[in-house]
């Protein structure tokens, strides 16, 4: 099974005797280049050209991350599984309006179901007054069907979420871990520099799976394609954050795992500590594969081959074979 | 009509076992790359006959192997096992047609390291006709605009395209 390996210290990587190699202030680690799927980096590290060809031929994407833990680019080795034909039809669904907001329509209906599933988990344990939240948000999206276009559509999507979001404090009930409002670039407090972060790591996440398929990450339907950045995995992300992302963020909390002292205030806002960052990935790597049953694929269904079978399924749309319907949790 | 679609020796193997993979290879949509079936393929490619040329282009398909024997050519196709035999008999036995229309002398040899066997294959009049027959009716089929829905085959437990298809 091929792993993602993650490096917080400084140090350089390099390709030595055909696999990876990592030297860190003079402990030298081989990372065995078979298992690898892809490449967090954290740290300060060098590396040269040899080792971005031994990548590309090792079909390995690499991820790196500043020392606040915002995300910085990726290296997306040349395509390995091309396909003209999907790229053809990716195109297509993005230039006729109507197939473009079909799609983006879906991605905003799964990430609209997941949060409601969210916050209907909480209110079965016992936190009654979420039901407004949730009125609010069915409410939201009852306008769905009137909206032609994709800027009212992220209009919608963005006051869902926002509603979504001020529930939190209902959820997480701790003084410490105050959500307030979503503050971003830099966040304000620490339960939104976690979300900013698990955020991130999500959108690599599906950048990295997407990468095992025939599609192309430039071409998103709801994420407006500027033909230079990434959006498709921004999109199949929007679907995966509440299941994935605040459901962890809420168990972490919860069981006092993180604690204020693990987030720091810098100059640019606060900002996320490599303790809080191993720990979040820790669990976040049990949560991706943590198995599930799923319909026709079988009992043992990972989170992460769930994201990978979700781009299979926008695939088999996109060739008019199997119209889309988002992944929601069955809670 | 569209330009024809490639025939490769892939198409053929898949033709036989599963229309729909055979489809989706036509497209270029090829299979995850993460299934332990196919890494294992792939490896065993790799490691066996490695005095051998390897991965020899040749008129749009890819030899496995070749080997120069007295006056005849020898060509190599590798699997993992014999379980679908038959289909892989035909892949070689098309390259061996392909090579037959250019004039060389060619005599085929399915190779199953893993289980200690080979199987010698030749070109005989009967296979020409069937071949030619065989890629008709391929080509014909690879027009469809869609790939024939999945069906749960013996096949399906092994397939890199498991996922994709059940989706």
């Amino acid at each position: 099974m091929k792993r993602p390996i993650y490096i917080f210290s400084d140090g350089s990587l390099r390709r030595k005797n055909n696999t990876l190699y990592f030297e860190s202030e003079g402990v030298q680690k081989f990372i065995p280049v078979e298992n690898t799927s892809e490449i967090y980096i954290f740290g300060e590290v060098e590396l040269n050209k040899r080792f971005l060809e031994f990548l590309t031929q090792s079909e390995i994407i690499l991820h790196f991350f500043n020392r606040y833990g915002y995300y910085v680019g990726s290296f997306y080795p040349r395509e390995y599984l091309n396909s003209g034909y999907m790229i053809l039809k990716q195109a297509e669904h993005y230039l006729d309006p109507n197939k473009r907001l079909y799609l983006a329509k879906a991605f905003v209906e799964g990430a609209y179901k997941n949060m409601r599933q969210i916050l209907k988990y909480y209110q079965s344990r016992g936190i009654d007054d979420l039901k407004i939240y949730i009125e609010q948000i069915e409410n939201l999206f009852s306008k769905i069907n009137y909206t032609n276009d994709i800027n009212s559509l992220m209009a919608i999507e963005g006051n869902i979420r926002q509603t979504y979001y001020s529930a939190f404090d209902l959820i997480i009930d701790k003084d410490e871990f105050k959500f307030e409002k979503r503050s971003k670039r830099p966040p304000k407090n620490a339960l939104n520099t976690l979300i900013s972060f698990g955020n991130s790591m999500m959108y690599t996440i599906v950048l990295s799976e997407i990468y095992r398929t025939h599609l192309d990450p430039r071409i998103g339907y709801l994420h407006a394609t500027n033909f230079r950045r990434f959006t498709l995995n921004l999109d199949v992300a929007e679907i995966f954050k509440p299941i994935i992302v605040d459901r962890l963020i809420f168990s972490i909390i919860s069981k006092n795992m993180l604690k204020p002292e693990h987030f720091e205030q810098d100059l640019e806002g606060i900002v996320i500590t490599d303790f809080a960052k191993k720990l979040f990935i820790d669990e976040l790597e049990q949560r991706l594969s943590t198995t599930i049953s799923v319909k026709n694929i079988g009992n043992y269904v990972s989170y992460r081959q769930l994201i990978r079978i979700e781009l299979y399924k926008i695939e088999k749309h996109l060739m008019g074979e199997k119209e889309y319907q988002p992944y929601v949790t069955q809670w | 009509m569209e330009k024809a679609f490639d025939i490769k020796g892939s198409i053929v193997q898949a033709y036989i076992v599963c229309k729909r993979q055979a489809w989706l290879l036509s497209r270029n949509i090829g299979p995850s790359s993460d299934n332990p079936f196919l890494e294992i393929g792939k490896l065993i490619s790799q490691e066996y006959y490695k005095n051998d040329k390897k991965e020899v282009y040749f008129d749009g398909v890819v030899l496995d192997l070749i080997r120069q024997e007295d006056e005849v050519l020898l060509v190599g196709e590798i699997k993992r096992s014999s379980r679908a035999k038959n289909a892989a008999i035909l892949q070689l036995k098309f390259y061996l047609y392909k090579l037959f229309k250019n004039n060389i002398k060619a005599r085929g040899k399915l190779l199953i390291p893993e289980e200690k066997k080979t199987f010698d294959v030749e070109l005989t009049t009967d296979d020409i006709e069937e071949i030619e027959t065989l890629t008709e009716e391929i080509a014909l089929f690879l027009y469809s605009q869609l790939p024939p829905q999945p069906q749960k085959i013996k096949a399906c437990s092994k397939c890199s395209y498991k996922e994709f298809c059940w989706a």
